[in-house]
Parts: structure tokens; sequence; C-alpha cells
């Protein structure tokens, strides 16, 4: 039986979509945004069926934080949900960007060669 | 109205003439029959129209067309095929049978998201049934050719209730208008005086929540139902209170797609990291 690896211990792992909504939450220019506005602004790169199911999950692995929407007494409906990055998010965003900065400049440099 | 009216007249004239047997009546019939139906077709584009509020000349008039130019296509693609076939019977059997589906489509969908007044579905739903007799005829003439007379009286019957129906809808049935309160969306007649109980509805998504609510966990429903739901709605009563109901009715197709997929992308992710987490500790 192969030993329990602890959360901790894992590497942090970022798809492409999640990279996609931490940078658009990060160009927001409010700290906080709605999923229906990350869909909006992906330019068609996140559908309305699957943008909270991959929020979630960025959730669970703490690159963001979510928080209800307070009710107002003017408005009908109901209350939307608003996301902000965290500083864990944040950092690993970082990181990404710097890693595939790197591999971008090895694959030209590979391709160079060639 | 008044081809119906014509139509349905003049073969009671001739019925009365030369009788249901005749060859005068049968070519009447014919010919009637297919002026009737284009023009039944073309009243039903234009329902839809009226009941998702996109009526303008032009657009209805490009819609009509468009809608034709399939029909048209088919019915000429048979008639090549098959030189005893004449491309006027294929292309009113065609308008026929789309008219006759459409009908029973735009009566569920009016049904379904609360869409049209009450005039509208009275006029909706007594042309489903004018369709479905006269489809019923048809059929019946077609096995049992000696019941002719009856079902010829059984179809004039049809179109003459049809005609009584949509000059009482238009007659008798106040227009209500559709606004949004607090939630609920509420058919409220135009004129007040008029003795019309208000229809009140449930917001979009109220059957989902109840669904997920059974079927979902806590979490699930509250970082991903909820906020799809909401998404939902918001985008609902902004195309409601931009007057374009066609718009509102398809952001709720998009919403209840959204959330199946969702909700069944998210159980399906689930299950495979727990079937993934399970054979990683074997």
């Amino acid at each position: 039986m192969r030993p329990k690896v602890k959360l901790e211990a894992r590497v942090p792992t970022l798809s492409g979509k999640e990279a996609l909504i931490l940078g658009l939450l990060l160009k927001a220019p409010s700290s906080e945004t709605y999923g229906l506005e990350l869909v909006g602004r992906s330019a068609n790169m996140l559908k309305r069926g699957t943008v909270y199911v991959t929020l979630n999950r960025m959730e669970s692995k703490g690159y963001i934080e979510s928080r209800q929407e307070e009710q107002q007494a003017n408005i009908s409906g109901a209350p939307r949900r608003l996301y902000r990055v965290t500083g864990y998010g944040e950092k690993i965003y970082e990181a990404w960007q710097l890693a595939r900065e790197a591999l971008r400049a090895r694959s030209l440099s590979l391709g160079g060669a060639a | 109205m008044a081809v119906l009216f014509f139509a349905y007249l003049g073969r009671f004239y001739v019925s009365l003439q030369w009788g249901f047997a005749s060859s005068r009546y049968l070519s009447f019939d014919h010919y009637s029959a297919r002026i009737l139906t284009m023009s039944l077709y073309l009243a039903l584009i234009t329902l839809f129209d009226l009941v998702f509020h996109g009526f303008n000349g032009v657009k209805a008039l490009a819609r009509r067309i468009l809608t034709l130019v399939p029909l048209g296509l088919v019915s000429y693609a048979i008639a090549s095929s098959d030189v005893t076939r004449p491309i006027g019977n294929n292309l009113t059997a065609g308008i026929f049978l789309a008219g006759f589906f459409l009908t029973y489509a735009l009566l569920g969908v009016m049904f379904f998201y609360r869409l049209g007044s009450r005039r509208t579905i009275q006029i909706v739903s007594s042309l489903g049934a004018y369709f479905s007799v006269t489809a019923i005829c048809t059929v019946l003439l077609h096995f049992f050719p000696s019941m002719a007379v009856r079902l010829g009286y059984l179809d004039m019957a049809a179109g003459i209730l049809l005609l009584a129906s949509w000059t009482a809808a238009f007659l008798r049935t106040p227009e209500p208008l559709s606004v949004p309160i607090d939630g609920l969306i509420v058919n409220r007649p135009l004129n007040q005086t008029t003795a019309v109980t208000p229809r009140i509805s449930k917001p979009p998504g109220a059957l989902l929540m109840l669904l997920a609510d059974f079927f979902c966990s806590t979490k699930t429903l509250e970082r991903v139902v909820r906020p799809i739901i909401s998404d939902l709605r918001f985008e609902y009563w902004e195309a409601l209170d931009a007057g374009r109901r066609g718009k509102a009715a398809w952001i709720c197709l998009r919403g209840y797609w959204s959330f199946f997929k969702a909700v069944g992308l998210n159980s399906i992710a689930r299950a495979a990291f727990e079937v993934w987490q399970r054979l990683r500790f074997l």
C-alpha cells in the first residue's frame, strides 16, 4: 500500500483555465468579481456551465476565496457570489507565469538550435 | 381570419349546392385547403413573433420567408424525385405538418416559460385543436374513404369553431401586461376594470433549486448551484426589464443547460477523483 501524501506536501497545480481566472481576477478593477463578470471578460474562453465548478475547485485549493453578496432591499433576485484572489493564489499565479516564461524561452532556444 | 371565414363559407355554399361527394366540392376543398394552410402557417409565425415580442414589419416578413424556404426546398426535392406528386401538394402537406408541430411547440414554450397573454394562449390552443382535428380527418379519410361526408362535416365544424374561438379571443379576452415584482412575474391586465385574475409564477430556476437541494451537497449547492441560479435570474430580469421576452426565454434555456452541465460535471469530477484516490492507495 502506498503511503498517504499530505496535502501540504503536494506540488500545487494550476490548469490553463484556473490561470485564466486568476489573471482575470487580478486584473479586475475592483478587488471582488462575480462569476458572470468573469465569463463576460474572458472573451468566450470561460463558459457559464463550467466556471463555477472551476471556481469551486480553486477555492478548495485555496487560490481564491468567496463570499455571498449582501442582499439589497431594492434589488430583487438571489444574492450573487463574489470572488477574490488570496495571497497564496497570487503567489501561485506569479510562479506559474515565471515557469511559463522559462518554458517559452527554453522552447525558443531549442527551436533556434534546431 | 378572413381567409378562414371565406374558405369555410365557400365550402359550405359548394357543399349545399353540389354535395360533399361532388367533383366541384372536391376541387374547391383542394384549392381552399392549400390557401388556408398557407394563411394559417403565416398566422402561426405571426403568433411566434407576438409571443417573443420581436414583432417588426420587415423582420417578421424575413422570418416568414426564411421559414418557408426549407419547406419549399424539401417539397421540391420530393416532387422532383416522384413525378406523380405535384409540388403544391407536397408544400402544403409540409407546411401543415410543420404548422402542427410548431403550434404545439409554441404552446409548450408559452406554458413552460409563462409567455404570452391569455388571448394569445387561446388563439394558439384553438389553432392546435384545429390542426389536430384536420390531421385526424385526413388520416381517417385515407383509411376509410366511405366516411368522406361525415369527415367533411367534422372538418367544417373544426373550422367554424376555430373562427368562433379567434373572434371570442379578440373581442372578449383583454390583453394583459407582464411586470416583474420582487422576484415574481405577475401578468397584470391593462384594463383594470375587467375581472381577470393576475397570473403569479415562480422565478426561473425554482425547480432546479429544489432538485439541487435534494441531490447535491451543501457545499456544491452554495458554491456551484446558487451562483448559477442567481446569474440566471439576474440576466432573466435584465432581459424582461428591456422588454425582450424572447431573450429571457433563451436565457432560461441556457441557464438550465449550464446547471445540468455544471452539476453533471461536478458529480463526474468528484466520482472520478474518489475512484482515483481509492486506486492510488490500494
